[in-house]
């Protein structure tokens, strides 16, 4: 990908393999200009200086212990495919 | 219930107790999870999607005493402006129903609006419950990171977000926000509420407290809303209220920053719907090519560009020019905000620098579409509470006034705004 916010359709076609999005012909160049378009406005925060914050939080702590949640039943009651109360999914691989 | 689509699923869900909302009537935004109702997100993802559990805030509502009667129409996962994302269709506005009702939160403010229910939750990420209370006529409260649980509330972008009320005045708001706050051990950010009710600030005396109108906010606005909202300025200033005209130039780079860090989150966030355990499942011959079919399919255009947009941003090489420094905008803002408040008590604007958009108006613009929320999403990046009140009415159409607070400073700004009321 370039340095000015240029989006090219090849970077477009490799950003949706991140993000396991298929896009068609007609998506693509309609993000291209939609996304180029956002970008361009992104580039004032290169006006923005370095802050140095100190963080006014705390942390949060809780014992470590065993406790019922949802069961099996209620966990996979949305799955479309489940197989002795776990969630099936598609093969890793090819070829499954 | 009237003719809106402000409602996705018609429900009947029975207090569990009684107390301070016994009988009143509740819309929940259709984000935050309702046990064995289905809860959509307004998306085809989470379309047949039935939660085991109540969101925390459920759970309080329903143990006050108070009956949901609805699951309402949203923008999908909370992303726009207008509630036209909707894979449900578009919620039309009480008030002139050729206009949107704003956005994301949008069936729960034309609902209080429209007289469907007594009080509704929503959700504001970067100003979804704020736009539509001021669309709509209505009153809307966007609490302080960490006052109320997102335990069960499907996570956009969750550094930003906070569950609200949305109520026709702000008695009710405020009623209701006492439910909502405090502590939950399920969600670790949330913290102890300190006694004094929410409630009770609707009657205090605001005539020595000091509100900063902040011009960046005013400067960008259309003018009718502009006149709108300097008469309710004069309105608080009659009641004795001081007022000072300050500048906070951090805003200006609000929604840069902001667009950056929700979709960068969103990209993460809603990287869990692969059609494994909810959803539809996707067809291919492998896991990768199953999870992007699945995806491409059933998440709609906004949604789509958001994680676009948020991969981009955090994937090497772009990471410190954009979200590095999206995190900068955020703490510079923090600062300037935090600084004015050693010398004011709330700060106020319009909440939108428009008036309500025309059904149709925006979906095609996108950019204009976020350059709306100029006003709203300052508030979410610093962390602060603010709320929405009924400045006036334009052209027949509802102007709002924003008020901030610092942080947990929410019963200060409650009470300004009820100093506005009839």
């Amino acid at each position: 990908m370039s340095d000015d916010g240029r989006l090219s359709e090849e970077d477009l076609e490799h950003l949706a393999e991140l993000a396991r999005l298929t896009l068609s012909d007609e998506e693509v160049s309609e993000f291209q200009s939609k996304l180029e378009e956002l970008l361009e406005h992104c580039e004032k925060l290169s006006e923005v200086p370095e802050v140095e914050e100190e963080a006014d939080l705390e942390n949060v702590f809780a014992p470590e212990e065993l406790s019922t949640n949802l069961d099996h039943e209620q966990a996979t009651q949305n799955a479309e495919t489940t197989e002795d109360g776990e969630f099936r999914g598609p093969a890793v691989g090819d070829g499954a | 219930m009237s003719d809106l689509n402000a409602f996705i699923t018609e429900t009947n869900i029975e207090p569990t107790g009684s107390g301070s909302l016994d009988d009143l009537e509740v819309g929940v935004k259709d984000n935050i999870s309702t046990e064995g109702v289905r809860t959509t997100c307004g998306s085809e993802m989470l379309e047949e999607y039935v939660p085991p559990y109540d969101a925390t805030v459920v759970e309080r509502l329903r143990q006050e005493g108070a009956v949901i009667v609805g699951k309402t129409n949203m923008d999908e996962f909370g992303m726009g402006t207008t509630t036209e994302t909707s894979a449900f269709g578009p919620t039309k506005n009480p008030v002139d129903t050729s206009r949107v009702p704003g956005g994301s939160s949008g069936g729960s403010a034309a609902a209080v609006a429209a007289g469907d229910v007594d009080v509704a939750l929503g959700s504001d990420t970067g100003g979804s419950v704020r736009c539509p209370a001021a669309f709509c006529g209505v009153v809307g409260i966007k609490p302080t990171y960490g006052l109320v649980s997102r335990y069960g509330l499907v996570a956009y972008a969750n550094s930003l977000e906070q569950i609200g009320p949305i109520a026709a005045d702000t008695q009710m708001a405020a009623r209701t926000l006492d439910v909502l706050a405090g502590r939950d051990e399920r969600d670790p950010t949330t913290r102890e509420d300190d006694g004094v009710t929410y409630e009770e600030a609707t009657e205090w005396n605001v005539s020595d407290y000091t509100v900063g109108v902040v011009d960046e906010l005013v400067d960008g606005a259309d003018e009718r809303v502009v006149e709108e909202f300097e008469s309710a300025v004069e309105r608080l200033e009659k009641s004795g209220v001081s007022v000072k005209r300050i500048s906070v130039p951090a805003v200006e780079k609000a929604v840069a920053a902001y667009y950056v860090i929700a979709m960068s989150e969103a990209s993460s966030n809603l990287a869990r719907f692969d059609g494994i355990r909810y959803g539809p499942s996707g067809s291919g011959s492998n896991w990768n090519e199953s999870f992007a079919d699945v995806r491409s399919d059933a998440f709609g255009e906004e949604v789509k560009r958001r994680i676009l947009l948020g991969t981009y941003a955090t994937s090497a090489g772009y990471h410190d020019k954009y979200y590095a420094k999206a995190q900068d905008a955020r703490a510079w803002l923090r600062q300037q905000f935090n600084e004015k408040f050693n010398t004011v008590d709330a700060l106020a604007s319009p909440t939108m620098p428009v008036l309500p958009f025309e059904q149709g108006e925006g979906i095609e613009d996108p950019m204009k579409m976020y350059l709306a929320d100029a006003n709203t999403t300052p508030v979410n990046l610093a962390n602060l509470p603010a709320l929405s009140v009924p400045a006036g009415r334009s052209e027949g159409l509802p102007v709002g006034m924003q008020l901030i607070g610092p942080a947990f400073g929410e019963r200060d700004i409650i009470a300004l705004a009820s100093e506005l009321e009839p």
